[in-house]
């Protein structure tokens, strides 16, 4: 594997401060969202995921040295060479967890995702703790899960639903989102006039006169 | 703890406005009449959005009557729901006493003294709060966890809120069976989430004076270094406001919309923002 510093353009010996900041900068360059349509949006899309896994990288190897754990990633490290028969489980137990979610088992889901080992955690592993977390209304973590998610995987549409729903109240709340809801004379006639242009596509004619 | 969580008043229809009063008003006679004319005097917004969301959930009928007030010295209308009142003036006093414990546990010298003369006082109204054996030890429990996470210094600050969410999480679900108890649990949760984060970044410059625990402090080092993380702070406490009215509209559901609701939905849509933003500027102004 290439050298997660290189990929950033740091210094193995820069702070945290500073991989943040490099990673930020080229995260937003490389950003799917200013690919869309381009020839070139595959390469940005494996260029961000290579800065998304190095950055990962950087900040598990700094956690887990802080934390005296500098052993524990060196000797997971062999063990991530399982192969699809590891994936096959994982797979496995992400539906088990999927279902435990649905029927507001948190506490168990939460103990079935904490056993899974830290090199295997990908996007969906994030994406379902932040699902935890939330049910647990533990929102700060829940908050940087599910970012996370979306960082690894930024094209996943339910990973990104997820993070938005944080973010909205109620829809039956009279305050949010008053102007979103609201259906002006003008959506009417905008309304009326594509389905004119519709049927008229179709052979048929909604509004006679235009 | 007091006086986050009310709603943004213009924003209130005029009937709503009024029932906010009379609930109000009603909360504060009944606390004075069953636990101690005292309590009065520390009455405050959160325990009537406590309240409120009780008086929302059970769908008690608005029975509002002209009472007269001697502290106003005029008749005010005054809504009367016993069952609600009595569940929030009870665990207003549980609490009550046993943050006077804590303070007195904490505190030394002559203040410690003068504090200790003034437990026989919390313990009867503590003492009156009779029927709710439950609800004394899930305070008391959660209090003793919250101490314990404070004296290690937790740094985690959904670990901190989520024992004091849990109390008003137990006070909010007390007694409601079903789909009403998950709604209020998860209110409650959230209202108690919010209230503890809040409060915490309010006092971050005393805190930070008087070295006493807070978990942004803890966290991120400095009253100044917590200010610079303000955005995250702001976004973690609105997503409580957000998580309650996402859960509290799951009531409207099956209902409709009452004037409640109404009040409850300015609360978590307008009024908790409009707390924390007075709540940022004047930790900004302290800078």
């Amino acid at each position: 594997m290439t050298d997660p510093y290189k990929v950033l353009g740091v210094s193995p010996t820069a702070s945290d401060e500073e991989i943040k900041q490099a990673y930020r900068k080229l995260a937003k360059q490389y950003h799917p969202d200013n690919y869309v349509n381009n020839p070139l949006a595959d390469l940005a899309a494996q260029k961000m995921k290579e800065i998304n896994e190095a950055y990962d990288t950087i900040m598990r190897q700094r956690a887990n040295a802080s934390n005296g754990y500098s052993g524990y990633s060196g000797s997971n490290t062999g063990y991530s060479g399982g192969g699809s028969g590891s994936d096959a489980y994982t797979g496995n137990v992400y539906l088990r967890i999927r279902q435990l979610i649905a029927t507001r088992r948190a506490a168990e889901a939460e103990i079935l995702l904490l056993r899974i080992p830290e090199n295997q955690r990908n996007a969906e592993w994030h994406f379902l703790m932040g699902h935890v977390l939330y049910q647990k209304g533990w929102l700060f973590d829940a908050r940087n899960e599910m970012e996370t998610a979306c960082r690894l995987d930024p094209y996943n549409a339910e990973y990104r639903a997820g993070l938005d729903s944080l973010n909205t109240g109620s829809a039956y709340s009279p305050y949010s989102g008053r102007q979103a809801q609201s259906c002006s004379g003008c959506d009417i006639c905008a309304g009326l006039c594509i389905a004119d242009t519709c049927c008229e596509c179709m052979g048929g004619d909604l509004i006679s006169c235009c | 703890m007091f006086g986050y969580i009310r709603p943004v008043q213009g924003e209130l229809l005029v009937k709503e406005y009024e029932l906010y009063r009379a609930v109000y008003c009603g909360l504060c006679r009944y606390g004075g009449k069953r636990i101690s004319h005292f309590t009065r005097f520390f009455l405050n917004y959160d325990f009537v959005a406590l309240a409120l969301l009780r008086l929302a959930l059970t769908d008690e009928k608005p029975n509002v009557e002209k009472k007269y007030c001697p502290y106003h010295l005029k008749k005010k209308n005054t809504l009367r729901a016993d069952n609600a009142y009595d569940l929030t003036c009870s665990a207003f006093a549980i609490l009550l006493y046993y943050k006077a414990l804590d303070d007195i546990r904490d505190s030394k010298g002559v203040k410690r003294f003068v504090k200790k003369l003034t437990l026989p006082f919390f313990k009867r109204i503590k003492n009156r709060a009779s029927g709710y054996g439950e609800l004394e030890n899930s305070i008391r429990e959660g209090l003793a966890k919250l101490d314990e996470l404070e004296r290690a210094k937790e740094a985690r600050l959904d670990a901190v809120a989520d024992c004091f969410a849990k109390i008003t999480q137990d006070i909010a679900s007390f007694g409601l069976e079903g789909s009403k108890k998950l709604i209020a649990s998860q209110c409650g949760y959230h209202i108690g989430r919010y209230i503890y984060l809040i409060d915490a970044y309010d006092d971050i410059y005393d805190d930070e004076k008087s070295g006493s625990y807070n978990p942004f402090l803890v966290k991120y080092g400095t009253a100044e270094a917590v200010l610079k993380h303000a955005d995250e702070i702001k976004t973690t406490i609105i997503d409580s406001l957000n998580a309650f009215s996402s859960v509290y509209g799951l009531h409207t559901v099956e209902d409709g919309v009452t004037a409640y609701d109404q009040i409850l939905f300015n609360i978590s849509e307008l009024g908790g923002r409009a707390a924390l933003d007075k709540v940022h500027a004047r930790s900004e102004n302290r800078r």
